[in-house]
């Protein structure tokens, strides 16, 4: 008998337990919305012409072209050239930095340096041709590092520049025919180096390219005014 | 104890302890009282709570004593607009073809009672980037891609944006967000990476389920 009341008991409480649980429910509703964002991208071919006046592709700084023997009054086609490949425009600048062997090698007496015969207000006279030769549409900034023994020209171009947009740098890189025996001895292992920057346009509304250049390379472009 | 039940459409009759005894022709002795008394306890309190749960308020209609019930019922449309650049009038919102780093994005996201009831409201964001096949092997870092919480009329808990009051039928919420923004630090790895951001809006009437949305049961669970 007690069993039979504890079994009754027992259905009966499980039976109300469930009828409880499956009232405890509220109206309820549920929407979804998905968004998919793609992200832009800035990027640019940077060519030089070698010395067979072939157009390359420089892909990073272990591409060194050879142009020969130094000579005065030698003129060398560089034409470096760079090249926007992205859809979104860009802000486009470049830094060309000339150096010798005596920099590169630590060893600086001061009458070799080659800042002794390339100055920032010589420079110009070295370069001819592309946005450096005529000064239209971008901003020039030049400097002598002479800790380092380097001379430094800084270039923006003041617009954006769009798909497939060229900046081209400079034509020619010139020997003063003027140089004597003692000039070109500082002349070994001379280096023109150039090095192509890019940046989008996209959050950088109503400043300047230089200022988003400096944004962008802080270190590369501190000495941009 | 002579206990019948009627709640609903359901018919809850209790046991007839008395008949049953008199069928076995047995006597319940004090003990034997106590005891059933003990067991149906359980019951009793679940009847008790099953008939509150239903019960239901009562309309007359046409004047014939008739009783209806109508049940109430719960929709929420989850609204997207965008200022279109240059513009100045909300649009429906259409995903930009091209976001860069340190730039916004238009997006104007609120919530309205379609519904016939009062509602608790509330919304979840999740973030998620698939980087371009020149970032294989890295991970994008979602937080890069954030909005500023209208803090006034939401409230943030375990990642849940709650709507401070409920929202009555018809009404629309304030936005939650008017833009994301996709910070300056968005390097390289970026590029022609992929963004998907997911909004879950869910809503709950905010009758007998708690005195605020965070302390409300009966939350909708996600699927994972």
């Amino acid at each position: 008998m007690k069993k039979r009341i504890f079994l009754i008991a027992l259905v009966a409480s499980v039976l109300a337990i469930s009828l409880v649980g499956a009232t405890s429910a509220y109206f309820t509703d549920t929407r979804t919305a998905v968004n998919v964002f793609t992200v832009g991208s800035v990027d640019i071919k940077f060519t030089e012409w070698d010395a067979n006046k072939q157009q390359v592709e420089i892909a990073g700084t272990d591409d060194i072209i050879d142009y020969g023997t130094l000579y005065p009054g030698r003129v060398i086609q560089k034409n470096p050239t760079v090249t926007v490949t992205s859809n979104d425009s860009a802000f486009v600048a470049a830094r060309i930095v000339i150096t010798n062997d005596n920099a590169q090698n630590g060893s600086i007496p001061s009458t070799a340096n080659i800042t002794s015969l390339i100055t920032d207000t010589n420079v110009m006279e070295f370069f001819s041709g592309g946005r450096l030769g005529d000064g239209n549409g971008v901003t020039i900034a030049k400097s002598v590092n002479y800790v380092s023994d380097y001379v430094e020209i800084l270039v923006v171009v003041n617009s954006a520049v769009s798909k497939n947009g060229e900046f081209l740098v400079f034509e020619n890189f010139t020997i003063p025919g003027s140089w004597n025996n003692a000039q070109m001895d500082i002349c070994n292992g001379l280096e023109v180096t150039v090095e192509a920057y890019a940046v989008q346009t996209a959050g950088f509304e109503g400043q300047t390219a230089v200022s988003a250049v400096k944004t962008a390379f802080p270190t590369a472009f501190a000495n941009m005014p | 104890m002579r206990p019948e039940y009627r709640a609903g459409a359901i018919t809850l009759c209790a046991v007839r302890l008395r008949d049953l005894c008199r069928q076995n022709r047995m006597k319940l002795n004090a003990k034997m009282k106590r005891s059933l008394a003990a067991a149906l306890l359980p019951v009793l309190v679940a009847a008790i709570a099953f008939t509150a749960q239903t019960y239901a308020y009562f309309t007359a209609d046409g004047g014939t004593g008739e009783s209806v019930i109508k049940a109430g019922n719960l929709e929420i449309t989850l609204l997207e607009f965008m200022i279109p650049p240059g513009g100045t009038e909300p649009v429906p919102y259409r995903d930009p073809i091209r976001v860069m780093p340190a730039t916004g994005v238009s997006k104007i996201v609120s919530v309205k009672n379609n519904g016939t009831l009062p509602a608790y409201v509330r919304l979840e964001v999740n973030k998620d980037i698939t980087l371009s096949a020149a970032g294989q092997g890295e991970t994008g870092d979602p937080s890069l891609i954030y909005f500023l919480p209208n803090t006034a009329d939401w409230t943030e808990s375990n990642g849940f944006y709650y709507y401070n009051r409920s929202l009555a039928p018809g009404e629309e919420t304030t936005p939650l967000f008017t833009e994301v923004r996709f910070d300056p630090s968005m390097g390289n790895l970026y590029k022609d990476s992929l963004v998907t951001f997911r909004i879950y809006a869910d809503a709950i009437q905010a009758d007998y389920t708690g005195s605020s949305p965070m302390n409300a049961v009966g939350w909708p669970e996600r699927n994972p």
